[in-house]
C-alpha cells in the first residue's frame, strides 16, 4: 500500500526497501568493487598462478620456487634486500627523529624553510638522487675521495639514495607523532623534579612509540620495494625489485619474474599487517583536553638541532643542485660551460618532450579521475548505511594496494591485461592502463585521507538531508564535497606528484606512444645520456614544484573565501 | 482506542490529563518493535501510540534505547522486527526520504558552508517551491525563531542556542507532520537550555506539530512533555503525563529515576498496611500478599518531620546529616528500628520552626496516600 511505482519491495526479511537512491548506491559500490577486482585482485591472482607454471603455461607446483632458492645468484637478493632495507630504516628513522624533534620540541630558527626544503625529495623521481650520487661520488665524481676507494655503485650508493628520497616520508610521520604531545605531562614531570633525560625516556618516547614503529614500517616497505635508486646506482648488487626487472625485461623469463614478485610481496604484506596492527593500538592516546607542548628557548639545544637540520637540508640541496648543475653543463667533467642543450632531448625520440607531455596527461588524468573515484568511494564506505558487507569489502580492498610493491603490480598487470583471452586486452599499452595502474598503486593513502576528512564531518548530515527529502547526491555535492575541499585538493596533488615521479609500476606498462618522463629518465641513463637523464629528472621535479605551488595557491584562495564559515 | 499505560499502572490514575489524548487522532503507532545489534538487544518489543499534536518525551538513562527508538521512527535505523504506522500508513520499511518528519540532532548538524537562508531552504528547493516563496518562508521561519535579518550569516557565526534554533527552523521548514528532537538541548549550557526549553515548547504549541523528544534530563521531560515515555534496558517502563510519572510511578525504577525517592524495604502485612521494622504503618492499597518482602516508596518532600511524637503511626528516627539547599533543608535520618537511611525535605518555613541538628531524635510521619508499595526490594 505504501509502495509507489518508483519503489519495489525487497522481501521484508532482508529489511531493505529498494528505491532509486539505494539502487544508485548499490551500483556505485559494485562499480568500486569491480574496479578493485580488475585493478588489483585479478592481476595479483594471475601473477600468483603464473609463478606456479612453466614457460609453456603448464602447472608445475612449486618447482619455480625450488629453482629460485637453489640458485644462489637469485636467492642472495633476499638477503641483500633485507640488508639494504634494515640499514635504511636505522639511518632514516634516527635522522628523521632528530629533525622532527628539532621542529616540534625546540625553538630552532628557520623551521619553515627547513620543512619546505625537506619536501623537495618527494617531488623528484627516486632516480634523481641516484643520478646525482653518480656525479658526486662516481668514477669522475667531485667528492669521490670521501669514499676512500669504495665504490658508490652498490650498497653504499643505494642506501644513500634511498635515505634521500625516503627521508621526507619518515619526517612527516614523526613530526605528526611528536606534535601530539600533552604539555601537562611535562609540567607534571617538572613539578616532580624529573631530570630531562628521564622525562625524555618516560614521557616523550612512550608518546611517540607507535609513531616510531609505524614510521619504521613505512621506511622498510619503501626501501625494500624501491626500484629507481638501485636500478641506476646498484651496479652488480642484486635486489628483489631490480631482479624482477632483469628477469622480465632482460631475460624475458616471466615465470621467474612472478616468483620474485611473490617473494617481494611477502615482506611488504607482513609489514603492512604489522602497521595496521600498530595503528589500531594508536587510537585515542591523547585526550581532547590535552594542551599542546610549547618549547622554551634554550641556546645550546636550539643551535645543536639547527646545525643537524641544516646539515640535512644542505645535503638535500647538494643532491638536487648537482642534478640541476649536471643538466646545465656541456659535458662533465671536461667541459663545464653552460648549455640548455640537454633540455632539447635532440634525437632521443620518444624519450624527449613527448614523454613529458605523456606524463602530464597521465598525472592529470590520475589526479582528476582518481580524486573523484577515491573520495566518492570513501564517502560510500563511510557515510552510507546500506549494504554493510559490500562496503566493508570495498574498504578492505582500498587499504590493500599499500601492501603491493609497484614492480609487482606492474608485472601483474602484464600477466592479466596482456593475456589474449582477456576482453580488456585492448587497454594494454594505452594511457588508460597507466592511469588505472597508478590510481590503484597510490589508492590507499588517498582513501585513508578521505576517510579521515569524512569522519570529521557531522555524522548526521546525511540523515538531515534524507529527512528533508533531498537526494543523497545533492547533499554530497552541496555540503560534503565543499566542506572537504582541502582534503580533496590534497588528494589530487598527492596523486599528481606521485603519478609524475613513479617509475616502478609503469616501467612494464608503457607503449610506444605512451612512454612517460620517469621511464625516459631510466632509459636515458641506461643509454649513457646522463646529462639528459638529469635534465628530465629536473624537469619532473620542476613540474611537481609548480603543481605543488599552484595547489598551495588554490588552497589559500579557497580557504580565504571559505573563511566566513570555517571560522569559529 | 486504548492507551497502553492504563494496563501497566497499578496505582491510582488521575483521569484529568487523559481526556485530550484520548479524543485526538493517532499520529504514530508502534507495534512490537524490536531492534538488535548483533547479540545486543536495544529494543525489546516496544508498543506505543502517539496522538496528533502531542508533545511526547522519551526519557531514560543512556543506553536505554530511547535514541534507537527515535531513529527507528525516522527510518535512520531499521528495526529487526515490528511495525511503525504513521497516520495509519505502514512506514516500517520506508527509507527516511519517503517518511514525513523533520529532525533536530544534538549536534545541530547545520551545514557549515551554507548560509542560514540556504540551510533553512535546503529541503524547500526540492519540493518545487519557487524562489520568492522560499524567501518568504525562510523569512517567516527566521522570525519565528527570533533571528530575523540573519539570512546571510553562517552557522559558525551564531551561538550554540541560536544554531539549535536554526536547526529547528530547518526541520520545520517543510511543514512535516512529525517533529523529532534527539537530545536537542544537551549540548547547551544550563541557562540557554532553560530558555530554549520554553521556546521550543511554546513553538510546538503554536504550530501544533506532533513532537517526539529524546532526553535523559528528567526536568526537561517534566516541564516540556504532554506525556512521558520512561524507558530502561530497551523496554518501556511507564507512559503517562508528567504528573502521573512523578506522583504515581509504577515501579521502583521509574520512582527513583524521576525525582528523588526513598525506597525502604518492608514486609507486607495486609492489602493496605506494611511492616516497617516492628511497626505497622498504613499504605496505599496493593495486590501483594502478606508476608511478601517489598519496598515502600515515598518522596522526601512527602514525609512530615516532628520533634515530638504526633501519633502512633509516626516512625522514630535520628538526624545524621543536614544539607542546606536554599528553598528547603534536606535532612538525612536513620530509622531507629531499622538500619536504613531516609531523606526528608523540610520546607524553609518548617525548618525555621524547629532546630534540626545532627543527633536530634525526630518522628517521621508518612501519610498513607504517599506510601506506594513496589514488589521489588531495592537495596
Amino acid at each position: 500500500m505504501s509502495v509507489n511505482t518508483a519503489t519495489f519491495k525487497w522481501p521484508a526479511r532482508l529489511g531493505i526497501t529498494f528505491n532509486s537512491e539505494t539502487l544508485l548506491k548499490l551500483l556505485f559500490l559494485l562499480a568500486a568493487l569491480a574496479l578493485m577486482l580488475i585493478g588489483l585482485a585479478l592481476p595479483l591472482y594471475t601473477m600468483l598462478m603464473k609463478s606456479l607454471q612453466n614457460s609453456a603455461g603448464e602447472f608445475i607446483g612449486l618447482a619455480n620456487y625450488q629453482y629460485y632458492f637453489a640458485t644462489p645468484a637469485l636467492a642472495n637478493s633476499i638477503v641483500n634486500s633485507f640488508f639494504i632495507a634494515i640499514l635504511t630504516v636505522i639511518i632514516v628513522v634516527s635522522l628523521a627523529f632528530v629533525c622532527a624533534y628539532g621542529i616540534t620540541r625546540t625553538c630552532m630558527p628557520g623551521k619553515r624553510v627547513f620543512r619546505v626544503l625537506t619536501l623537495l625529495p618527494i617531488l623528484a623521481p627516486s632516480l634523481l638522487p641516484a643520478i646525482s650520487l653518480v656525479y658526486i661520488f662516481g668514477n669522475q665524481g667531485y667528492f669521490k675521495e670521501l669514499l676512500g676507494g669504495a665504490s658508490i655503485y652498490g650498497p653504499i650508493g643505494i642506501v644513500i639514495g634511498m635515505c634521500f628520497w625516503i627521508f621526507p616520508h619518515a619526517l612527516m610521520i614523526l613530526v605528526t607523532a611528536l606534535s601530539n604531545s600533552d604539555a601537562r605531562l611535562y609540567e607534571a614531570a617538572k613539578a616532580m623534579k624529573t631530570s630531562a633525560f628521564r622525562t625524555f625516556m618516560t614521557v616523550t618516547l612512550p608518546g611517540v612509540r607507535y609513531g616510531l614503529m609505524s614510521c619504521s614500517f613505512v621506511v622498510f616497505t619503501l626501501a625494500i620495494t624501491d626500484f629507481g635508486v638501485p636500478k641506476v646506482i646498484g651496479g652488480q648488487y642484486n635486489l628483489l625489485a631490480t631482479d624482477i626487472y632483469k628477469q622480465v625485461v632482460g631475460q624475458q623469463n616471466f615465470q621467474m619474474g612472478a616468483v620474485v614478485s611473490v617473494i617481494l610481496l611477502l615482506p611488504a604484506i607482513f609489514t603492512f599487517i604489522a602497521d595496521r596492527w600498530v595503528q589500531r593500538r594508536q587510537t585515542s592516546q591523547l585526550s581532547s583536553r590535552a594542551v599542546p607542548y610549547q618549547p622554551e628557548p634554550s641556546r645550546v639545544r636550539d643551535w645543536t638541532f639547527s646545525l643537524i637540520c641544516y646539515a640535512v637540508a644542505g645535503f638535500i640541496l647538494l643532491i638536487i643542485g648537482t642534478a640541476v648543475y649536471a643538466s646545465l653543463i656541456q659535458f662533465w667533467p671536461y667541459n663545464l660551460s653552460f648549455t640548455l642543450r640537454h633540455y632539447t632531448f635532440d634525437g632521443l625520440g620518444g624519450s624527449g618532450w613527448e614523454s613529458w607531455f605523456n606524463s602530464l596527461k597521465m598525472a592529470g588524468g590520475v589526479a582528476l579521475i582518481g580524486t573523484l573515484v577515491i573520495f566518492t568511494n570513501a564517502w560510500l564506505v563511510e557515510k552510507s548505511k546500506e549494504f554493510p558487507l559490500l562496503r566493508q569489502s570495498v574498504h578492505l580492498f582500498s587499504i590493500l594496494p599499500m601492501a603491493v610493491p609497484g614492480m609487482v603490480l606492474g608485472l601483474a598487470y602484464i600477466f592479466f591485461f596482456n593475456h589474449p583471452a582477456n576482453p580488456l586486452n585492448f587497454l594494454y599499452g594505452t594511457l588508460a592502463i597507466l592511469i588505472l595502474n597508478t590510481l590503484i598503486h597510490f589508492y590507499t593513502v588517498c582513501h585513508l585521507t578521505s576517510m579521515t576528512a569524512l569522519k570529521q564531518l557531522d555524522p548526521e548530515f546525511e540523515s538531515v538531508g534524507a529527512s528533508l527529502k533531498v537526494p543523497f547526491w545533492r547533499t554530497y555535492t552541496r555540503v560534503t564535497l565543499p566542506v572537504s575541499l582541502p582534503a580533496v585538493l590534497d588528494i589530487s596533488v598527492y596523486l599528481f606528484v606521485n603519478a609524475m615521479t613513479t617509475v616502478s609500476a609503469v616501467v612494464f606498462l608503457y607503449g610506444p606512444d605512451t612512454r612517460l618522463a620517469s621511464v625516459s629518465v631510466l632509459h636515458l641513463d641506461e643509454a649513457g645520456y646522463f646529462a639528459s637523464a638529469a635534465a628530465m629528472a629536473v624537469l619532473i621535479l620542476l613540474t611537481s614544484i609548480v603543481v605543488k605551488l599552484l595547489h598551495a595557491g588554490v588552497t589559500f584562495v579557497l580557504l580565504r573565501k571559505a573563511q566566513d564559515w570555517r571560522q569559529r | 482506542m486504548h492507551s497502553i499505560h492504563q494496563s501497566t499502572v497499578t496505582a491510582l490514575v488521575s483521569n484529568s490529563s487523559l481526556s485530550q489524548t484520548q479524543t485526538s487522532e493517532v499520529c504514530l503507532k508502534i507495534e512490537s518493535l524490536c531492534k538488535e545489534f548483533g547479540d545486543f538487544t536495544a529494543l525489546k518489543s516496544i508498543d506505543l501510540e502517539i496522538h496528533e499534536g502531542e508533545f511526547v518525551c522519551f526519557l531514560g538513562p543512556s543506553g536505554c534505547g530511547k535514541t534507537t527508538l527515535l531513529r527507528a521512527i525516522a527510518g535512520l535505523e531499521l528495526q529487526t522486527r515490528g511495525k511503525v504506522y504513521q497516520n495509519k500508513k505502514d512506514i516500517s520499511l520506508l527509507p527516511p526520504q519517503k517518511r514525513d518528519f523533520g529532525i533536530v540532532f544534538q549536534s545541530y548538524a547545520l551545514f557549515p558552508n551554507l548560509t542560514l537562508e540556504d540551510n533553512i531552504a535546503y529541503g524547500l528547493k526540492n519540493q518545487g517551491y519557487n524562489k520568492s516563496r522560499i524567501q518568504e518562508r525562510v523569512k517567516e521561519l527566521l522570525e519565528l525563531i527570533g533571528l530575523e535579518g540573519s539570512e546571510k550569516k553562517y552557522p559558525a557565526q551564531l551561538s550554540g542556542g541560536q544554531q539549535q534554533r536554526v536547526a529547528l527552523a530547518r526541520a520545520l521548514a517543510t511543514e512535516p507532520g512529525l517533529l523529532l528532537l534527539d537530545e536537542p538541548l544537551s549540548a547547551l549550557d544550563a541557562r540557554v537550555r532553560l530558555h530554549l526549553r520554553q521556546q521550543i515548547k511554546s513553538l510546538q504549541q503554536k504550530l501544533g506539530v506532533t513532537t517526539v523528544m529524546v532526553t535523559h534530563d528528567q526536568e526537561e521531560a517534566l516541564t516540556m512533555a504532554d506525556r512521558i515515555v520512561v524507558m530502561n534496558h530497551g523496554v518501556i517502563e511507564q507512559v503517562g503525563t508528567p504528573e502521573e510519572i512523578y506522583r504515581q510511578p509504577v515501579n521502583a525504577f521509574v520512582a527513583s529515576f524521576v525525582g528523588s525517592m526513598n525506597l525502604i524495604p518492608i514486609e507486607v502485612t495486609s492489602p493496605s498496611s506494611v511492616l516497617l521494622g516492628h511497626q505497622s504503618i498504613p499504605s496505599l492499597p496493593h495486590e501483594l500478599s502478606s508476608g511478601d518482602s517489598a519496598s515502600l516508596a515515598i518522596r522526601p518532600e512527602e514525609i512530615e518531620l516532628f520533634d515530638q511524637k504526633p501519633d502512633d503511626n509516626a516512625v522514630e528516627a535520628r538526624v545524621v546529616h543536614t544539607e542546606y539547599l536554599g528553598a528547603f533543608l534536606r535532612v538525612t535520618c536513620e530509622l531507629l528500628t531499622l538500619d536504613q537511611e531516609i531523606v526528608v525535605d523540610l520546607q524553609h518555613t518548617d525548618a525555621e520552626r524547629m532546630v534540626v541538628a545532627q543527633g536530634l531524635d525526630v518522628f517521621l510521619k508518612m501519610p498513607q496516600c504517599y506510601c506506594r508499595i513496589f514488589a521489588e526490594q531495592v537495596k
